[in-house]
């Protein structure tokens, strides 16, 4: 070889080995990562922040954020702060799992708070079962995930709609009526509720005369509610997403179908009665009653109330509760765990939630932190609820009863399950 | 009592429905047929075009607080200045290419014109500030409300409107004309311009009423509101035989009022029944029932 050639052999080298020394510094600035602390746990958020849901959507994320800075105020898990990574899971699957892909591959999530809606949990929770990332939905009713095939990644702090089923089968007939026709949206939520509150209703003696689904971008009802009151039923249960439910109701009342009377947890919104009053007038929605997971009563969930208050000029609206539960016992697992990684939080989310330990409630990360690191174990008593995880992932809570009275939603006790 | 029983006993209803839902689509059906017999395009983004002109009722309505039959009527030119501007600007310089090219560059516009009304107007619901009325019994076994009664005798005066401005008007000569034989036509002194313009006046003025009547008919307007019609204005103006504004009306009709009838029985197909009644009615007769046979 002559010495031309050796030099430049020499030269290549190390041109290509300041090139790829470039490429890597290159990449590891343009990472995602890159906007994290050096040891920031990054946590996602999957919430709907367009779609049929999107009313709850900012106030879960306000919701979600409050964990997390409580959370990071005392240390945050194992020292290292938690950094939340919000995802819109949109008004169909696809725009969901694209969501959660994202969070998985680029941002690294070891767990996920979300999906809100059914129909996007369920389309999401194979992902995350597949890639050992666990989820901990804090408002996917349906009955489906109870029985999915999740290798235990898919946990709930929201009771399944087989509760809230016999919730509103149970308030029906307390109100009086024997028969009653049902019209759904046609998706995961609205399938198992009404299946949830047949078998319910027809077991107690009822008669259900008509099971109308139809489609979820549907915006003209006539036809449905037409078939819905076949036989002049004294009650038709809607069971909608709150942006059809708008419709839904506004077209009944319309038409002259003044019995849409009883009304799930997934309309029980503030922001959604009020647009109604606004169109329809506050006398025709007088007393109009429905079911919702109810809010507890004890010093946990009172002081979620006050701080969230505290930080955001408003009281919590419904469900804000579970999600701060979803994203503090996730917080707990890693903690406990003693990694952040998704295998290891599904024992020990178990383990900070349910009996035994020492009890811990909202804002008592330091508590639990040193209680913890101290070898013993800690029982979370929530803003929720008691968030005790089944071997199905699932909570059970109790089922309470609002009421619209004067155009303002109102909590008037609870419905006993049994 | 049966299931078929119970129809029979709604059918009044349904029909009534169904009539409306067909005033709605035979407003976007008849400009989608006469820009695709002028111009020979199939024209994708009239759907959104009808969305456009509901959101300009919109700003009249609610941001600028204009009584809505005022309203409305300014959402017209609104819309047909901006009709008037896409089609020099970007179909123009096409006229002479392949009728696919001109198709996906609509389709383009489709996606452009959707997205603006999202930037100005965002991605929630929103609905005009109307009052709102009860159905009231007009027949026996039929209730509509005001809006719904309005609609119907809007969609009657269109079709009148356009027999009238094809049959007798210098104007429909002219379209006619030109539908059949451009070249020729132009050789007669019909001029290419004025002709075009006024086609899109037409078309997109009765587009953007389509618009707004779906937002009148639904109390939501949302981005997608036009798109979503667009198959089911497809499925019009196929059925009606393509290049006839009158088919397309016919085909409206069909369309509307099968979807009603059929949803009493499969409601959460709805959607669904205007392409099943399209597929089975072109299996018959596939030149579309005023089309010739070629």
């Amino acid at each position: 070889m002559s010495k031309n050639t050796q030099f430049i052999g020499r030269s290549l080298n190390r041109r290509r080995f300041l090139q790829g020394l470039g490429v890597g510094v290159g990449s590891a600035l343009l990472s995602p990562l890159r906007g994290l602390a050096q040891n920031a746990i990054p946590l996602g958020a999957l919430y709907p922040l367009t779609g049929a849901a999107a009313v709850f959507g900012p106030k879960f994320v306000q919701a979600a954020q409050l964990a997390v800075d409580q959370v990071n105020a005392a240390g945050g898990p194992l020292g290292r702060p938690l950094k939340l990574v919000v995802k819109d899971s949109g008004s169909a699957p696809q725009q969901a799992t694209s969501a959660i892909q994202e969070l998985i591959n680029l941002n690294g999530v070891p767990a996920v708070s979300g999906a809100a809606t059914s129909f996007a949990t369920v389309a999401v929770a194979p992902i995350a079962a597949a890639n050992e990332v666990v989820l901990v939905s804090p408002s996917a009713a349906t009955t489906e995930l109870t029985t999915l095939q999740d290798d235990d990644y898919v946990f709930r702090t929201f009771p399944s709609n087989a509760l809230q089923g016999v919730a509103l089968a149970k308030l029906a007939l307390q109100e009086g009526f024997k028969q009653l026709s049902v019209i759904h949206r046609n998706d995961s939520f609205a399938n198992t509720l009404s299946e949830a509150l047949i078998g319910a209703f027809e077991a107690r003696g009822g008669t259900v005369l008509e099971d109308v689904a139809y489609a979820p971008d549907e915006t003209s009802f006539r036809a449905a509610l037409e078939r819905a009151n076949r036989g002049n039923p004294a009650l038709i249960v809607p069971i909608p997403l709150a942006e059809d439910g708008n419709l839904l109701i506004k077209q009944a009342f319309q038409l002259g179908i003044d019995t849409l009377r009883i009304w799930p947890s997934s309309i029980k919104n503030q922001t959604f009665v009020d647009d109604l009053v606004n169109t329809l007038g506050a006398d025709t929605l007088e007393g109009v009653k429905g079911t919702f997971p109810s809010t507890p009563t004890g010093p946990s969930a009172q002081r979620y109330a006050a701080q969230y208050e505290a930080q955001f000029g408003e009281a919590p609206t419904p469900f804000t509760a579970n999600v701060y539960d979803s994203v503090f016992s996730l917080a707990l697992a890693i903690q406990a765990a003693g990694e952040a990684s998704g295998p290891a939080l599904r024992g020990a989310l178990r383990a900070i939630a349910n009996a035994p330990g020492q009890s811990v409630g909202v804002d008592e990360f330091a508590k639990a932190k040193s209680t913890l690191e101290g070898g013993q174990a800690v029982q979370y008593d929530g803003a929720s609820g008691p968030v005790d995880f089944d071997e199905n992932g699932d909570v059970l809570a109790p089922v309470g009863v609002y009421q619209i009275q004067a155009g303002q939603i109102v909590e008037v006790g609870e419905i006993s399950i049994a | 009592m049966s299931l078929w029983n119970d129809f029979l006993h709604s059918l009044p209803q349904l029909l009534a429905y169904g009539l409306v839902n067909a005033g709605v689509l035979a407003l976007g059906a008849v400009g989608l047929a006469l820009i695709y017999r002028i111009f020979n395009f199939v024209h994708f983004a009239h759907g959104d075009l009808m969305t456009l002109g509901a959101y300009w009722g919109f700003l009249f309505n609610v941001t600028l607080r204009l009584p809505w039959l005022l309203a409305f009527v300014l959402a017209l030119p609104a819309t047909i200045v901006c009709a008037l501007f896409i089609d020099r600007t970007f179909y123009r310089p096409l006229r002479r290419q392949h009728s696919v090219v001109l198709l996906i560059s609509s389709a383009g516009m489709a996606l452009v014109l959707r997205n603006l009304v999202r930037l100005f107007w965002g991605q929630s619901v929103r609905s005009y500030d109307l009052d709102f009325h009860r159905a009231a019994s007009v027949l026996p076994g039929v209730r509509l409300t005001p809006e719904e009664l309005v609609i119907v005798g809007f969609a009657l005066a269109t079709a009148l409107f356009l027999f009238v401005l094809l049959r007798y008007t210098r104007l429909g000569k002219a379209l006619r004309a030109l539908a059949d034989d451009v070249d020729l036509a132009a050789g007669c002194g019909v001029s290419l311009a004025w002709a075009t313009r006024w086609t899109w006046v037409l078309g997109a003025g009765l587009a953007a009423t389509g618009g707004i009547v779906l937002g009148v008919e639904d109390h939501l307007l949302h981005p997608l509101m036009g798109w979503n019609v667009l198959l089911s204005l497809f499925a019009a103006v196929v059925l009606g035989g393509l290049a006839h504004p009158y088919g397309a009306l016919l085909g409206a009709l069909i369309i509307g009022i099968s979807q009603e009838l059929f949803a009493f029985f499969l409601p959460q197909y709805r959607p669904a029944l205007a392409l099943v009644v399209l597929i089975v009615l072109l299996l018959w007769r596939p030149q579309g029932l005023l089309g010739q046979r070629t």
